[in-house]
């Protein structure tokens, strides 16, 4: 079979149509990430009872389990129990109107709140501790030092591997089509299902991720420069260096 | 089907997915050699911007880090015995394990390359001039002076590349081998016991991939030492 970028065309514009699933699939889980991932590393900074040593014991091991394992523990812990009941009580639509994309949601969302809690620890960590004691000297609450002095800091360094941790999720979000979800990958090869052109399909795929994946780098350089703009430490750092 | 869960049978798994680690063994210490040999290459056409080998080492890096391994491996798959065809070479009756090999190589040459890049960026230049004001030549430079220190500031970012090249060893089942992802699939799909499949996944995977990062930051330490 000789290569036909006709058909590559083809494929292109039936995938472009899935590109919601997969900005759905890897923004959901970045917000919640960012939700959850930033408690959790505040909870291991401040060495809260009980959710520190948990989330200490928790989080290296979770770490290990590849994105592919997440899904597919979900996809039958969801599903199985779901079966069970059903086959028990007869219902045979049950499946039917569960929407595999769900499953995908909390898997991948499960995934990128470990990797995000890992990225906001460190990033908690380049603010020094005399930040906090500078707070509390003035009065301020726990809280309040977070929210107004040390959160505002922790942001713009992490931003930049916050967005190596979206095109991660992007990319990894293109392995829901093993639980047939019809993202851009999946949605790329229903061409394929029809005229075997499989080559051409997954290169339409690929340029599909390849864009959304530029896109992205460039929007978090974009924002990164927008956020060291109120940094007045490091703009005096780059005049240190041009100085010298 | 009974139960949803039998702890028995990781038990009895255990011994059937783990007896497929080799092939997954196999599959990282190539990816990581091919990956440091080809991303040395890259790398140095990129620092010494080698005229169009350089652009297209750009596009490269830029097309293996903006798309899904997965992808990357049907394309590998499907295209590269149509490419090899055009030169004479049939590889239509190549096992399958070689195509996952060849597209873990090339992948992890793209992020090695960038590795090394940066790695031999962050050594100081006067250190290649102070190389050269003694005769060394370029090679002799990067041999002995400028390799031997970038070395050491990759070092952690070289493990934590080891440990996810690992984990996306995960995704070569897609094509068809037999690995451990794909000996837990045959075996769940044989007797409706998956979850006990991926249990031991999951415990094999969590397992050795702590134990890359405990020996990388002991190793790293070990290095330091050394140099002091």
């Amino acid at each position: 079979m000789v290569f036909d970028f006709h058909y590559v065309i083809t494929s292109f514009i039936t995938a472009v149509h899935y590109i919601p699933v997969t900005l759905a699939l890897s923004l959901i889980p970045l917000f919640i990430g960012i939700v959850f991932g930033t408690l959790i590393a505040v909870c291991r900074k401040f060495r809260i009872r009980f959710i520190a040593p948990l989330a200490d014991i928790i989080i290296p091991v979770v770490k290990g389990i590849p994105l592919v394992l997440h899904l597919f523990i979900m996809n039958f812990l969801i599903l199985k129990p779901f079966d069970l009941l059903a086959q028990y009580y007869a219902w045979a639509d049950v499946i039917r109107f569960m929407d595999k994309v769900y499953i995908a949601i909390i898997a991948i969302s499960i995934y990128a709140v470990i990797i995000i809690s890992e990225t906001m620890r460190s990033a908690l960590m380049s603010v020094s501790e005399g930040q906090y004691e500078a707070c509390y000297s003035v009065g301020l609450t726990r809280w309040q030092a977070l929210r107004r002095v040390v959160l505002p800091q922790v942001f713009p360094v992490a931003i930049p591997v916050l967005g190596n941790n979206l095109i991660g999720l992007i990319k990894g979000s293109s392995v829901v089509y093993l639980i047939t979800v019809v993202d851009v990958m999946n949605g790329a090869l229903t061409t394929a299902q029809i005229n075997y052109r499989f080559l051409e399909a997954y290169i339409a795929a690929a340029l599909i991720y390849w864009g959304i994946c530029l896109l992205t780098e460039r929007l978090f350089a974009v924002w990164e420069n927008h956020m060291k703009k109120y940094q007045l430490g490091s703009a005096k750092n780059n005049l240190r260096q041009e100085v010298l | 089907m009974g139960s949803l869960f039998d702890i028995r049978l990781v038990f009895e798994y255990f011994p059937l997915i783990f007896s497929r680690f080799p092939i997954t063994l196999l599959i990282v210490v190539v990816a990581i050699g091919a990956g440091l040999v080809l991303g040395l290459f890259i790398a140095l056409v990129r620092m010494r911007k080698v005229l169009l080998l350089n652009q297209f080492a750009i596009l490269y890096v830029s097309f293996v880090r903006g798309t899904p391994i997965i992808v990357q491996l049907f394309i590998i798959y499907y295209g590269f015995p149509l490419l090899l065809e055009q030169v004479g070479i049939d590889i239509t009756q190549w096992e399958k394990i070689y195509f996952v090999l060849v597209t873990y190589g090339l992948n992890n040459a793209a992020f090695m390359s960038e590795i090394i890049r940066s790695a031999i960026s962050s050594v100081p230049d006067g250190q290649r001039e102070a190389a050269y004001s003694v005769g060394l030549s370029r090679w002799q430079a990067l041999r002995r002076v400028i390799l031997p220190q970038a070395f050491l500031n990759a070092f952690p970012v070289f493990g934590t590349r080891v440990v996810n090249t690992f984990e996306s060893t995960s995704l070569a089942f897609t094509l068809g081998i037999l690995d451990m992802v794909g000996q837990a699939q045959a075996i769940g799909s044989r007797t409706y016991h998956e979850l006990e499949g991926y249990v031991v996944l999951a415990i094999i995977f969590i397992a050795i991939s702590m134990i890359l990062e405990k020996l990388f930051v002991h190793a790293e330490k070990r290095f330091i030492q050394q140099r002091r």
